[in-house]
């Protein structure tokens, strides 16, 4: 009987749902996830996943993490699993993980590509702009077991940010030069999540229209473009020594006023919380560089 | 195809140069008039005065990247076209006898062994760089004509072979130290290896400068010997010439110059391997006329591939390599095209 066989079938339906609590998610590439429990052995493949994680009070279910996780603490401990270039699949697959997070952007297509095939629960983000951290939070707390803690920090992060872009935003707009890396000189255009970060500053990134997300530009550019502050960021925690090389350029507005500053790169490159630490520190020294102070290193 | 007059070339070369140089010193990130131009040259030959911003970019930036570019052209487009008549196989350029990847590799070693925390930017950095380099593209180059070397001469077959093998394991030590660099010597080493006359500065420009003077002498001075090496090399020995000694003398002077430039602005492709069949397609294998042709083109070409570089997506620069291989390809298939149908 027809009827008898679809009235089976719901109840069966029923029956699953009631006795699994599902988690259902959607990724940012559209790939829909479920969890029949919240995931307790985490991979996590970017180090800006593992800080996300650590966030939400969920870095105890990591067991595997990328070779440049290194903040907080604890997370160099992690089994390091993957680096820019290769992922060890196999030894992924040996710590039988719940849940894979990946970054799209970060890992590149081969990289997710090959995690799916070998039919691990794969999460994939691509975090683009400010508001998409804290939704993160949200959405891996509900992954991991963590909605409460995920839907706290969300809240503290949004009002963090409403704070720092009622007071900064609307400010008269300073010329920022953004400095990646000296030779060559290397910055971010406008669709970079720094730039984002240097408008809610109230600043404009003087390379914000060049074509390329981490465009090579010259010190000639730099002259003609003028820019108010200086942000280094390098490649590490401490100041670059090549941040001195400005001296050798006093016609630019930042140089002659002293408007050259140094923030690490891990505070404003990384999706993560605290990127508005970064923004705190970025705001203000827009705001010295408006106050005409001089306050540099 | 019908041949050009050798010296209607050279003349039109040497008369191009000055205008494409004068052109790159024109062009770039900030607009400048002709006037502004003429006026801060002026300033600049008067009292080298530097305090107005046009006069200052033009001395501080355009024109040592406009000097690194024409030498750096010169002295791959040379020692192509030498490399091209001693070995007599038209796919030599200076990469094939190792010196370039060897090049690269002795740069590698510097950033993750030598220097610690060094800045690169600074002039010690640079030299202690260029240095590894230099003695990276000449060990290799060594080495190879070591290789090929047996009591009864050097065999070409044999050098382009082994120069091969020492670029093929260049390339894989350039990828371990790589792989097994941290995130700071990664950064140094990729960024390197890519090449760029962006970083251009007047310590460079000069010596840069004091290498392709000595070159821009001394190859020309071997231009019949070369000439007689076309024939065959027991050829050329029947003629009288010591081709162990011209061989050592040419292999060497080339690991210099391109060792150097490799220093200095990274690995340029192509200029050193088409630049020189450019030239001979247009007026022949004579090298009296070849190397100053391939002088004055290779200098043109990275000069003007340099200004695209840098102004087509102006405020952001483009790789060089990428800008002489588009110019340079579609020219050099055209010239190859039209001498098909000669046959």
């Amino acid at each position: 009987m027809p009827v008898r066989l679809v009235l089976a079938g719901l109840l069966w339906l029923v029956f699953a749902a009631g006795s699994f609590a599902e988690i259902c998610a959607t990724d940012d590439l559209g790939n829909r996830l479920v969890l029949r429990e919240p995931a307790d052995r985490i991979v996590s493949l970017a180090p800006n996943i593992t800080e996300l994680l650590f966030h939400i009070g969920a870095g105890e279910q990591i067991v595997g993490a990328d070779e440049y996780s290194n903040y907080p603490e604890q997370a160099r401990k992690i089994p390091r699993v993957n680096n820019y270039a290769a992922a060890n699949y196999e030894f992924i697959l040996s710590l039988e993980p719940d849940l894979v997070i990946a970054w799209q952007s970060g890992n590149g297509e081969q990289m997710v590509r090959r995690i799916r095939q070998l039919g691990l629960p794969l999460f994939v983000i691509e975090p683009r702009t400010l508001t998409d951290i804290p939704d993160l939070f949200e959405r891996l707390g509900a992954l991991t077991g963590h909605d409460r803690e995920g839907a706290a920090k969300a809240a503290t992060f949004r009002r963090r940010l409403d704070r720092l872009r009622a007071e900064f935003s609307g400010k008269t707009p300073v010329r920022v030069f953004y400095q990646i890396w000296n030779e060559p000189l290397i910055t971010l255009n406008g669709e970079h999540l720094v730039s984002a970060v240097i408008e809610l500053c109230g600043g404009k990134n003087v390379f914000g229209e060049a074509d390329p997300l981490v465009p090579y530009v010259n010190i000639e550019s730099v002259l003609g473009a003028d820019p108010q502050v200086i942000i280094a960021s390098g490649s590490s925690d401490e100041s670059p020594a090549w941040l001195d090389m400005w001296r050798n350029w006093p016609g630019i507005d930042a140089v002659q006023n002293g408007h050259v500053y140094f923030i690490p790169p891990d505070l404003m490159q990384r999706h993560s919380a605290r990127i508005l630490d970064g923004a705190e520190r970025l705001c203000r020294y827009l705001d010295l560089a408006r106050s005409g102070r001089d306050d540099s290193r | 195809m019908r041949r050009l007059n050798p010296g209607l070339l050279l003349w039109t070369l040497a008369l191009l140069l000055p205008l494409a140089t004068l052109l790159s010193l024109a062009t770039g990130t900030v607009t400048m008039t002709w006037s502004t131009l003429w006026q801060a040259l002026a300033d600049l030959f008067d009292d080298g005065d530097l305090s107005n911003q046009a006069a200052m970019i033009i001395f501080n930036i355009r024109l040592p990247r406009s000097l690194l570019a024409l030498c750096v052209g010169a002295i791959l487009a040379t020692s192509g076209a030498v490399m091209q008549g001693l070995f007599r196989n038209p796919l030599a350029d200076p990469s094939l006898i190792g010196v370039s990847s060897g090049a690269s590799a002795g740069a590698s070693l510097v950033i993750v062994f030598a220097a610690n925390g060094m800045a690169f930017g600074s002039t010690l950095g640079l030299t202690v760089l260029g240095l590894g380099a230099f003695a990276g593209g000449f060990a290799a180059t060594v080495l190879v004509y070591r290789l090929a070397t047996t009591s009864s001469g050097t065999s070409v077959a044999t050098m382009l072979l082994a120069g091969i093998a020492i670029g093929a394991l260049a390339g894989a030590l350039n990828s371990l130290l790589s792989y097994f660099s941290d995130n700071d010597m990664l950064r140094q080493i990729s960024l390197w290896q890519m090449g760029s006359l962006s970083t251009a500065n007047w310590p460079k420009a000069l010596l840069i400068g004091a290498v392709t003077v000595p070159l821009m002498i001394l190859f020309p001075r071997d231009s019949r010997v070369l000439n007689a090496f076309l024939l065959g090399e027991s050829e050329a020995r029947y003629l009288g010439i010591d081709v162990q000694r011209v061989k050592r003398r040419l292999i060497l002077l080339t690991a210099f110059g391109v060792g150097m430039s490799v220093a200095i602005a990274g690995l340029v492709a192509f200029v050193g391997l088409v630049v020189p069949h450019l030239v001979r397609l247009l007026i022949g294998p004579d090298h009296r006329w070849l190397i100053p042709g391939a002088a004055l083109g290779g200098a043109i070409l990275l000069l003007v591939a340099d200004n695209l570089a840098r102004t087509l997506t102006s405020p952001a620069e483009l790789p060089t390599g990428i800008l002489t291989a588009l110019l340079g390809a579609p020219f050099f298939v055209a010239l190859l095209v039209q001498q098909r149908q000669r046959f």
